[in-house]
């Protein structure tokens, strides 16, 4: 009775000892669940999740005070993406933020342009250039199609347009789908 | 020995299919030359790689063989005009590819004649097998040579893999049903084929070459035995070895395998294994490119299948339509079904016949409504694994397939998706009539997708940390600005307000002038000692601005040293310390802005106002936080290459040295005039020592009271002053105290030794002053004094006067 009480004292203790020296050796620094959600999110820093940024929005959504379902520019995608490092069901996008399309850039019209460097402040990547009383112009590679430029443009030069495909981009279409679509019109016929 | 001994038999790889071959239709007769187009298309991107860059304008005239576009990059070719003309256009025009994407192409007009320009052709090489092997490769890619087996990949990259390859293995499998262009090459041009192989070992530097032919090709076979027999002993160690026909034999991976055993890894490529794979059509161009100088502006294309009512193989300038081809070879039949660039197996099927001819495009298939299996309704998979069989891969197509239709991914890429090569055998068995490589090419391309858009996503994210940052540096900045300005004006203040001189103040000031200048003309030679001719002149700038305050606060300190104890009022609060410093910082400012004498005795420029209010701002802060808090901190963000320890030393070293120096003599501190410190070690270095000296200053707080007077009571600055009269009385007896000098030396040396990083040499050779430099010293120094000492002097007064 008493060796038994004594070998399992020793056990609780070994281990109690074992596991506070993990918890303090192998620490994990900082937040991984919010790096990994961040790492899934666009970047497009858009702000629709209504965040000011991907990294505040990943960060919300680790502590748990945001729902995983308002990244339109990740689309469903994206948050099956989500869904799948926080472990949940996925759901549908909600429409209050927004709605999934294509990839954009913005074009700045440079016949247009006064040069008021607005645009300038509200990039969140930094990807217009130019200069005050100078046009503007969009580094297009660096655009993530956020829109934020959009709205402080007083002269209303700015448009959001999909981005162009090239041989390189682009991507074969799913035989699944024009499967479908052979056979749709062929069943209507019947 | 040769690796070719060691072949003593042929490999087999695995799955593969015997295929309807219909060669026969158009290797009969022989390749013809179509005639001239009107019109050419030639597209800026036909090959792998970067699209090229025109270098020709609307409206140009070119003659045959002239370039139209260069190389833009490492991988990408030149393009080259196929006949004489003007270029009417240079615009997106829609070309052979699954996307119908339009690419930027030049528009040539041909003018009939056909011309060759007086420039367009580098010199034709006779003894062309003597080569440069470097040169060989310049001639190779001016002429723009690319893949023509159909991968169309730049030849003369490949042919850069020098030394990395030990067999050179030319490609003449043609495997593919229908497709016969090589085969009537060969037959043909044997000659060009061999020798363009010749050339293309000569440029690897390899000695063995295999070359890999189907056995259903026994002319083409004959016809390079004997012309290899012409080059004789040229040819040696080329071994022409005839390989059962099996599709897909002419795959690079599965010729390889066959001919000598090697299996190429997964996600390897054969470069990687020693061994480069050539197609003979790539041979004969490069044949064509060195002895005549003929850029690649034509090549062989069979134009076959049921639906074409005379089909054979033509000599087809690039950029030709293809409806020119389909209308040579007699138009189509009736039977003509679908349009397919390539082969049936691999072949691209396409809307119309209004596209140009590129370089990787072999064949022409007008497919009969029989020939190849229409895309039928595909059927559920069944798992009979019969496309496993022929999976010359060694994959998993069901996998492949099941992943990619669910878009899973990343599991397609997990069963290696990416070692299909595509060549259709697993659609070709399959009973249910799956399109399966075009799932695979489907997954393909979302994988490529995802992959650029997480290479672009990690791009945002790195930009946008950056501009969190720069915004965070830019409020820094401007809160920098802000207080520099604030500071300057609050020196402004300071002195409107300048009060008639006291006549004791006067009188104080007076003397101190004379004993500055006195001990300034004392000191010149150990000044002009510590400032080292290897100093740049921002280090002697940065020098003297600290020497300058280090002197000043040692006078200061010199004064009260002695009535400090008696005078000591009870320790300042934080917020009259705070003051305090910024006071001193002001007035630091001030004096080194006024004393520009001072600075080029010390042959340092003068700084700019900007620059010192920035320090000054700078200074104060340091100070004002060092007073607040622990004097151990002064470490913390001294030079980096120092170590903490080596740091503490210092700090403490100089502390005393210092210390010791106020209690005895003016000695100037030579620690700081290290030439192996950097500019902004010696800032650091400043700064550190501005720290010490300011919890100087607050243990010493009657010296304190003299700068931050206005904080303080008229009773302190009463006493104050009186303190420096008396002191005056003491001045001798201090001047005295000059010899104490050597002691403080050598105090400083052993600083210097505890930092080992701070030069030796520091201290070591004074230079020697001219009379008229020590002359100018003693009278700027004497200015300086008198302005500050009036300077400390006029806010206590005016205090005194209320």
């Amino acid at each position: 009775m008493l060796s038994a009480v004594f070998a399992l004292t020793l056990l609780a203790l070994t281990f109690g000892l074992l596991l506070g020296f993990a918890s303090v050796q192998f620490r994990v620094e900082g937040d991984p669940l919010a790096d990994r959600l961040d790492a899934v999110l666009p970047q497009t820093q858009c702000g629709q999740c209504g965040f000011p940024g991907c990294r505040p929005y990943a960060e919300a959504m680790a502590r748990g005070e945001a729902d995983f379902n308002r990244c339109p520019p990740g689309g469903q995608a994206g948050i099956e993406a989500l869904a799948a490092v926080l472990g949940v069901e996925p759901k549908p996008l909600d429409p209050e933020n927004g709605v999934e399309q294509a990839a954009m850039i913005a074009i700045v019209d440079e016949n247009v342009c006064i040069g008021c460097t607005l645009c300038l402040q509200a990039c969140p990547v930094d990807a217009i250039l130019g200069s005050a009383k100078h046009m503007h112009t969009v580094i297009s590679q660096e655009c993530t199609g956020c829109g934020l430029c959009v709205a402080p443009c007083p002269v209303d030069c700015i448009t959001l347009q999909p981005v162009p495909a090239t041989l390189a981009t682009w991507k074969w279409p799913s035989p699944l789908i024009s499967a479908n679509a052979q056979q749709e019109p062929a069943r209507a016929a019947a | 020995m040769s690796v070719l001994n060691t072949i003593t038999r042929l490999w087999r790889f695995h799955g593969g299919l015997h295929v309807p071959e219909h060669k026969a239709e158009s290797n009969s007769a022989a390749i013809e030359a179509l005639p001239l187009p009107a019109q050419l298309v030639l597209p800026l991107q036909q090959h792998i790689g970067a699209a090229a860059r025109a270098c020709v304008r609307v409206g140009e005239r070119v003659h045959k063989g002239d370039a139209l576009a260069r190389a833009d990059g490492y991988i990408s070719a030149a393009l080259h005009a196929p006949t004489s003309g003007t270029v009417v256009a240079i615009e997106p025009r829609p070309v052979a590819h699954p996307s119908g994407i339009p690419v930027l192409s030049v528009v040539l007009e041909s003018d009939g004649r056909d011309e060759w320009g007086p420039n367009s052709l580098p010199t034709p090489i006779e003894d062309y097998l003597r080569l440069d092997p470097a040169y060989l490769r310049e001639r190779v890619r001016e002429a723009g040579i690319v893949g023509l087996g159909g991968a169309a990949f730049p030849t003369a990259v490949k042919l850069n893999a020098e030394g990395a390859i030990r067999v050179l293995v030319l490609n003449a499998a043609e495997c593919e049903p229908y497709i016969t262009c090589d085969d009537r090459l060969m037959r043909e041009r044997a000659h060009a084929v061999i020798g363009g192989l010749l050339l293309m070992r000569r440029a690897l530097g390899v000695k063995d070459c295999i070359i890999g032919i189907e056995d259903n090709k026994p002319e083409a076979a004959a016809a390079l035995q004997a012309a290899l027999e012409q080059f004789a002993d040229d040819a040696e160690d080329v071994l022409l070895q005839q390989i059962p026909t099996l599709y897909p034999s002419g795959s690079e991976q599965q010729l390889i395998r066959v001919l000598t055993g090697v299996e190429i890894g997964r996600s390897r490529r054969p470069v990687d294994s020693g061994i480069l794979c050539q197609n003979v059509a790539t041979a004969a161009a490069v044949h064509d490119a060195v002895t005549e100088g003929r850029p690649l502006i034509s090549r062989v294309v069979t134009v076959t299948g049921s639906g074409i009512s005379t089909p054979r193989n033509l000599e087809v300038l690039i950029g030709t339509p293809l409806s020119a081809l389909i209308e040579y070879c007699g138009g189509y039949t009736p039977r003509a079904a679908r349009l397919i660039i390539g082969g049936p197996m691999m072949g691209l099927a396409l809307p119309g016949d209004d596209l140009p001819i590129t370089k990787g495009m072999n064949c022409v298939l007008v497919a009969g409504a029989d020939d190849v299996s229409a895309p039928e309704e595909s059927m559920p998979c069944i798992r009979c694994g019969e496309c496993m069989n022929a999976c010359p891969a060694n994959l998993l197509p069901q996998q492949m397939y099941w992943h990619a239709r669910a878009r899973e991914f990343d599991k397609a890429q997990q069963v290696n998706l990416f070692d299909c090569i595509e060549c259709g055998c697993c659609a070709a068995v399959c009973p249910s009539h799956l399109p399966l490589v075009q799932y695979y090419r489907f997954a393909k391309t979302e994988i490529w997708a995802a992959e650029r858009e997480k290479k672009k996503a990690e791009q945002a994210r790195a930009r946008h940390e950056f501009h969190l940052y720069r915004l965070e540096r830019e409020e820094a900045e401007k809160a920098a600005r802000l207080q520099a300005k604030k500071s300057a004006a609050q020196q402004r203040g300071h002195e409107a307000e300048t009060p008639a001189a006291d006549p004791k103040q006067a009188a104080i000031a007076a003397a101190l002038a004379r004993a500055q200048a006195k001990k300034a003309a004392a000191k010149a030679e150990a000044t002009a000692g510590e400032s080292s001719n290897e100093l740049s002149p921002e280090q002697l700038e940065k020098l003297a601005a600290a020497r300058a305050r280090a002197e000043a606060k040692r006078l200061a300190a010199t004064q009260t040293a002695g009535e400090a104890a008696n005078d000591a009022t009870a320790a300042l609060s934080p917020e009259q310390l705070e003051k305090l410093a910024a006071a001193r910082a002001r007035a630091e400012a001030k004096k080194a802005a006024s004393a520009p004498a001072q600075a080029n005795a010390d042959a340092a420029p003068a700084l700019s106002p900007e620059q010192l209010e920035k320090l000054a701002a700078a200074r104060a802060r340091a100070e004002a936080k060092k007073a607040a808090s622990a004097p151990a901190q002064a470490n913390a963000d001294a030079a980096p290459a120092l170590s903490p320890e080596q740091l503490e030393k210092l700090a403490a070293a100089r502390a005393r040295a210092e210390a010791k120096k106020a209690a005895s003599a003016p000695a100037q501190a030579n620690a700081d005039a290290a030439p192996a410190l950097t500019p902004e070690q010696l800032e650091k270095l400043a700064a550190a020592r501005a720290r010490a000296e300011a919890k100087k200053a607050a243990s010493a707080p009657a010296q304190a009271n003299a700068d931050a007077a206005p904080a303080l009571s008229p009773e302190q600055i009463e006493k104050l002053t009186a303190a420096r009269v008396r002191t005056e009385a003491k001045k001798a007896a201090q001047e005295a105290l000059a010899a104490a000098t050597a002691a403080v030396a050598a105090l400083d040396a052993d600083a210097q030794e505890e930092a080992p990083t701070a030069s030796p040499a520091a201290e070591a050779t004074p230079a020697p002053l001219t009379e008229e430099q020590l002359a100018r010293l003693a009278a700027a120094r004497a200015r300086a004094e008198a302005k500050k000492a009036a300077q400390s002097g006029k806010p206590a007064s005016s205090d005194q006067e209320q």
